[in-house]
């Protein structure tokens, strides 16, 4: 029996983990926002932690992520 | 469509084959270039800046913002060199995408590279900080019962250093060709903004977060 399609299957299952990294980001920048609203001359400082906490937060999704790129590529 | 990295050419010493892949040809050139950049921007500095310098001094005084502002002043001798060095390299490898070279970073070799250049950093600095015995008493910290966590944490912090560099520039990779294969002669404006996102805003966002990660990972390994 061919596996291509049942490849491509589990590949797209594996990429719905990026769904948990999305809604991460998400509320990392609408807290982001709220914190610059309460105290814009901290903008630089909030910043600076919220692309870290992105990067965190982001690298769970791309471990999903790779598990979909490998199906594919590898497989 | 090829994910392995492509190999230029190989050679053997002492019955053992060493590969050279375009990845390296590329960090090559970008070495080339950074040298002979170094060498004419930095020429005749005046007291009284010129438009060239002001711009290197604004490099500089990015790097040195960063480190003084998240490490302290006492790290500046040190510490500025080394993510200056690293960040300029990794933007060049990263910005490669915009003349058409594959960006370096694609390749999981390389991000593992330096990413092991930073975890010896990292932990060079906790030792070089605290000493022997300080370090070794950080992996009992908070309690004894931490210490295959702590242990464990010494191996992902690198590997996921590698992982995140990689995988952000190796999926802007694949999703620009896919694009163009599937539009193929009709490709004129559709890949501009995805050449502009994926080439230009995630790879600086990337080195920021690279160089910010390290900084950040060496501030809490010596505190521990």
């Amino acid at each position: 029996m061919d596996p291509t399609g049942l490849i491509a299957l589990g590949a797209g299952v594996a990429a719905l983990g990026v769904v948990g990294g999305g809604v991460g980001i998400g509320i990392i920048g609408g807290k982001a926002v709220e914190a610059v609203a309460r105290q814009p001359e901290a903008k630089g400082d909030i910043t600076s932690t919220m692309i870290i906490s992105i990067a965190f937060s982001e690298v769970t999704s791309l471990y999903a992520l790779i598990v979909s790129i490998l199906l594919i590529f590898v497989l | 469509m090829h994910l392995n990295a492509q190999e230029i050419f190989e050679f053997t010493v002492f019955d053992r084959t060493f590969v050279v892949t375009e990845s390296i040809v590329v960090q090559w050139l970008i070495m080339v270039v950074l040298t002979v950049l170094v060498l004419l921007l930095t020429r005749n500095l005046e007291k009284v800046p010129s438009k060239r310098q002001t711009v290197i001094e604004m490099i500089v005084n990015l790097f040195n913002g960063l480190v003084v502002s998240n490490l302290g002043e006492s790290y500046k001798k040190n510490f500025v060199p080394f993510i200056g060095t690293l960040g300029i390299f990794i933007v060049f490898m990263n910005l490669t995408g915009l003349i058409g070279l594959p960006p370096s970073t694609k390749d999981i070799n390389v991000t593992l590279m330096l990413a092991l250049i930073s975890a010896v950093v990292i932990n060079g600095t906790a030792i070089a900080r605290n000493g022997l015995g300080g370090y070794l008493h950080g992996f009992v910290k908070p309690y004894a019962f931490m210490l295959p966590m702590n242990i464990i944490e010494k191996f992902t912090v690198p590997l996921s250093l590698c992982l995140r560099l990689f995988i952000n520039l190796l999926v802007g990779v694949i999703f620009i060709e896919l694009t163009y294969m599937a539009l193929g002669y009709f490709a004129l404006i559709i890949p501009v903004p995805l050449h502009f996102f994926f080439d230009l805003f995630v790879a600086l966002i990337q080195t920021y977060v690279f160089i910010m990660l390290t900084i950040v990972f060496t501030k809490t390994s010596v505190e521990e």
